[in-house]
């Protein structure tokens, strides 16, 4: 067993953790709470670090799953929200506020694997092999949906003229 | 073509884009999720277990081995008290 100072691993780690879910959650507030549950699930599970990846990919690995998660998590949140408005059960909520930035309209299309798929291969620019350990899916499940998510993002940037 | 050229020139102003990181904030918030949440886990699991318990013993009418038990959770607070056990009570009665 590896052993590994978490104030070590946030230092090092917390630019890269930001770079992908400031580019994978566009609310302020959602990104700033996945940004701690990244590192918190990092807390949690750094005893357990045995070394057998590099901790690089290791931590790449708990980024990816707990943006995943949280998006599905947020996806479900919304679906029983507008159920319940629907059925006028509860109010209308106050919207969180979105930071309008055009580059990231075209990610919103995706859904939660194909983006981050997407991100660790044009934006992290890990080969496929990588994000298939990363993701603990088959190369073949990458290789679709990361052509898929091409697919939905360059079409989305043909209609709009420009991102 | 075209379209690539566009999926390119889209690719790289998304590399560009850089969102600001209150850094020494959030280190303080992570650490102070970190700390409170052994309590919170404690709280829950406490709960958890008094509520089981209570269940458990209102199911199976279970709670005669207690002081003073029988069956207290399901026939002794929901029944009224038998008063002409009580000697102050039976006079009263009596007395009526």
């Amino acid at each position: 067993m590896i052993k590994v100072e978490f104030t070590e691993v946030y230092s090092a780690h917390k630019d890269f953790v930001w770079r992908l879910t400031s580019k994978y959650i566009f609310s302020k507030e959602d990104r700033e709470d996945l940004f701690q549950e990244i590192f918190i699930n990092i807390h949690k599970a750094l005893p357990h670090f045995r070394g057998d990846s590099s901790i690089n990919t290791w931590i790449y690995r708990i980024a990816a799953n707990t943006s995943i998660n949280y998006l599905k998590k947020q996806n479900r949140y919304k679906w029983l929200k507008n159920m319940l408005n629907g059925l006028k059960i509860i109010e209308e909520e106050v919207q969180t506020v979105e930071i309008d930035i055009q580059e990231f309209k075209p990610l919103k299309k995706l859904n939660p694997q194909q983006r981050m798929i997407l991100l660790l291969s044009d934006v992290e620019e890990k080969d496929l092999n990588e994000i298939a350990i990363i993701m603990e899916i088959p190369i073949g499940t990458v290789k679709s949906n990361l052509h898929r998510a091409r697919e939905i993002v360059k079409k989305e940037v043909s209609e709009n003229g420009r991102a | 073509m075209e379209e690539h050229k566009g999926y390119k020139v889209y690719l790289a102003r998304l590399k560009g884009v850089s969102v600001p990181f209150d850094d020494k904030e959030m280190f303080s918030r992570i650490n102070a999720k970190i700390n409170k949440r052994p309590y919170r886990t404690v709280l829950i699991l406490a709960f958890a277990v008094i509520a089981l318990s209570i269940g458990l013993l209102t199911y199976f009418n279970a709670d005669s081995f207690l002081p003073g038990g029988n069956g207290i959770f399901s026939e002794y607070i929901f029944q009224p008290k038998d008063v002409s056990a009580d000697p102050i009570m039976a006079y009263v009665l009596i007395d009526q």
